[in-house]
């Protein structure tokens, strides 16, 4: 079956096609939903309530990109209202001390997706949502400072801090020293 | 290590990671799903109900009910393939989109030609790739910038784009079966550049590479090489039998990690052309004759085929034609748009009210065998009853906001007559009689005549069948909802009224010029309503609308017991359906 014709079944609300539609992309909304949520309970939430409301807008897919980056933003935006906004935290957070700093893009490439993915997960929240909507998901701080209701200029110290700390998780995590 | 290598490494290990689901997800969303859908229409059934209600109870009070609805549409664009074709120096080229599918001409008759087999570089706009010497006729003095001689004529500079149109259309040398496919210049509208911008590509290489193609495609170029995919399909099948060169992933765009197939070797495809990547294997290439719309004749491949004995062109994945250029659409492609109209089915239970001229008296008289009656009504009393309209309707968008249509109503209104008045009956009886003489009996006829009061109650129906003409005018619009604001002309082509009273009725109006005999042949209402409609899936829309209808020409039907105006106030309830082509 085509992607077309997969949309097109969702789109008719056939449950066979949303059954596919689940199994093809559920992994990788899972992990959308991971980097958002607190825990994995929270996780789970945002991944029911994201599928039930995409087979609800599906028609509104325009084909005028890919179907997962559709899927992405609509679950983006599904765990932003989800997660109460007040609780994050934008403030200066105490840092891991990081000594060495990744130099060599090929060795940071070599890490597994699996790590990657659990050294975001340490990062602090603030941190985390603004690396997440800002590395990942591409939104620019501007957008980030609406969607989180803060200021562009915190977004994007949030960002650096972000972005230090993570490399200081992976220089710490796999020894990874300049010589 | 800088900031933008960090994020995009990250950024990719981001993306492409998957997270074991819980095995009960799918169950929670099923029941969720079930949930939602019984609970939203059971409210939208009951506000009905209470809007229904409410407005029994006003028309009871003799008063309007107003009613309020929305709508919305939507419809998709489908993203299409670019393929730009440039001929430079005398050579053809086919260039695709990440996944297109051309065919390969093994032969190397005519347009096959050598192509460029690096995957990473992309070709700029109007870069000849592939070329057949002999296919077209190699004109002199060939610009390299993008400038070809008109044809055969050598020396005269055009732009590529006239060139190709004119070498496609006039200068067809025997040797070319098929037509060629026009390019057209890169162009990034701003729907591209936004779309570039909200969804970076995901910097995971061959995922990459393919991300920043599509999002160069603006939506005309879509629609169009949809077309041409979709006479591709068609050539597709009608060649015959064709094989996929095994190559790397097809379909890899919606298909998740570890899913990845790759073609199998003589598999039939003639439904889509999933986006692939390109093989860089491939070196030769047939242009599928989708211009013109003539069929290929493929020739059978002349060196080594993984197929199965036959006349079987090779499908194959070219990689190294990667480029950004968009189709140009020709003139055929360009005049030949969707179109889309909208049938609207809908009822309307309304309040009828009326206006009736100022009627005097009405007599009746009913002649019978033996008898005769008169009967002359001073008071007369009728009352229409609500009713309801049925009516379809065809609506096409004429302009941004407004759309313009005309249907088909049918009416029936039940009317109540009260007739109080004075009536004589003479009755004629024969009887025998003693003559003069008193001897004999004779046949004489005596009438007996009697006065009294009659009431005549009676239920007379109108009958009306009306061609609406419209206008609509779409005041808001937001996601699945519009309102909008409908106008127009109710032309009652067919007006029937049926009286259940018995005798000839005659009025009497104090109005001087108002007969019996003077009927209209044509009646004409004016009527304006608001819609609101809701969309219902894909291409259907429930809306509810208050419509108010004037009756600008009196009614005046034969048997009519009272001339009037009926004027209706409503609630219109229907659905729209969208039909394209």
């Amino acid at each position: 079956m085509t992607e077309a014709e997969l949309i097109k079944g969702c789109v008719h609300k056939k449950e066979a096609c949303q059954r596919m539609l689940f199994e093809k992309y559920a992994g990788r909304m899972m992990s959308v939903c991971l980097r958002y949520a607190r825990d994995e309970h929270e996780a789970q939430d945002i991944l029911q309530v994201g599928f039930v409301k995409l087979f609800d807008y599906i028609h509104q897919f325009k084909n005028e990109g890919s179907l997962e980056g559709w899927m992405r933003r609509v679950f983006v935006s599904v765990a932003l209202r989800q997660i109460n906004k007040k609780s994050l935290r934008f403030d200066g957070i105490e840092q891991i001390d990081t000594d060495a700093v990744i130099e060599d893009a090929a060795v940071l490439a070599k890490i597994s997706e699996d790590d990657i993915h659990k050294l975001i997960l340490q990062l602090p929240a603030g941190y985390r949502m603004v690396f997440n909507l800002n590395v990942i998901e591409g939104y620019s701080h501007e957008e980030i400072a609406a969607m989180l209701k803060i200021q562009p200029a915190t977004s994007r110290t949030q960002l650096l801090k972000a972005r230090k700390m993570l490399q200081g998780l992976i220089s710490k995590c796999f020894n990874l020293v300049m010589i | 290590m800088k900031n933008y290598s960090f994020d995009n490494i990250i950024k990719e290990k981001a993306a492409g990671h998957e997270a074991p689901v819980p095995a009960d997800a799918w169950d929670n969303i099923k029941k969720q799903k079930k949930k939602r859908p019984a609970a939203a229409w059971w409210t939208f059934i009951c506000l009905l109900i209470a809007a229904g209600l409410f407005g029994l109870y006003e028309w009871q009070q003799q008063a309007r009910v107003p009613v309020i609805a929305k709508a919305v549409q939507e419809q998709d664009a489908i993203p299409g393939k670019g393929s730009v074709i440039m001929p430079d120096t005398g050579k053809r080229v086919t260039t695709a989109q990440p996944g297109e599918i051309v065919f390969k001409d093994p032969a190397g008759d005519s347009l096959a030609g050598d192509i460029q087999k690096d995957p990473a570089k992309k070709t700029a706009p109007g870069t000849l790739l592939n070329t057949a010497d002999h296919a077209m006729p190699k004109p002199e003095g060939i610009h390299k910038n993008k400038q070809v001689p008109k044809g055969n004529a050598a020396g005269k500079m055009i732009t590529a784009d006239k060139a190709i149109t004119a070498i496609s259309t006039k200068q067809k040398p025997p040797s070319i079966t098929r037509s060629l496919w026009v390019s057209s210049k890169n162009k990034k509208t701003s729907h591209q550049k936004e779309f570039v911008k909200t969804v970076p590509a995901i910097n995971t290489g061959e995922e990459n590479e393919w991300a920043n193609i599509r999002s160069v495609n603006n939506a005309k170029d879509k629609k169009q090489a949809k077309r041409a995919d979709r006479r591709k399909r068609n050539i597709i099948a009608n060649a015959g039998d064709v094989s996929k060169k095994a190559g790397k992933d097809a379909g890899r765009a919606w298909q998740g990690p570890g899913k990845r197939k790759a073609f199998d070797a003589g598999t039939r495809t003639t439904v889509t052309i999933p986006a692939t990547e390109m093989d860089e294997e491939n070196e030769k290439v047939i242009e599928p004759a989708l211009t013109t719309g003539k069929k290929i004749p493929v020739a059978e491949p002349a060196g080594k085929t993984n197929d199965s004995p036959g006349s079987h062109p090779q499908l194959v994945v070219n990689r190294s034609l990667l480029t950004d250029s968009a189709v140009k659409p020709k003139a055929k492609d360009i005049k030949r748009k969707r179109r889309t109209f909208y049938v609207d089915i809908s009822s309307m239970p309304f309040i009828p009210i009326q206006n009736n001229a100022s009627l005097q008296s009405i007599s009746r008289t009913t002649i019978n065998t033996a008898s005769r009656s008169e009967f002359t009504a001073d008071e007369i009393r009728t009352a229409v009853d609500p009713s309801f309209t049925y009516g379809i309707a065809l609506r096409k968008k004429v302009a941004a906001r407004w759309y313009a249509g005309i249907g088909l109503q049918y009416t029936q209104v039940k009317e109540t007559v009260r007739l109080t008045g004075r009536e004589t009956n003479t009755k004629f009886s024969v009887i025998k009689r003693l003559d003069n003489s008193g001897l004999f009996l004779v046949d004489d006829t005596v009438a007996t005549v009697t006065h009294g009061s009659r009431i005549i109650n009676a239920t007379n129906s109108y009958d009306f069948i009306s061609i609406p003409v419209f206008v609509q005018y779409n005041v808001w619009e937001k996601k699945n909802w519009l309102l909008s604001l409908n106008g127009g002309l109710n032309f009652n082509v067919k007006r029937v009224y049926k009286n259940s009273i018995e005798g000839n009725l005659v009025p009497a109006y104090s109005t001087a010029g108002i007969t019996n005999k003077k009927q209209q042949q044509a009646n004409m209402d004016i009527f304006m309503s608001l819609r609101l409609a809701r969309t219902i899936g894909k291409n259907y829309r429930l809306y509810a609308e208050p419509t108010m209808q004037l009756n600008l020409q009196q009614y005046r039907m034969p048997g009519m017991i009272n001339y009037k105006n009926m004027h209706k106030a409503g609630l219109t309830i229907g659905i729209a359906w969208q039909i394209s082509y």
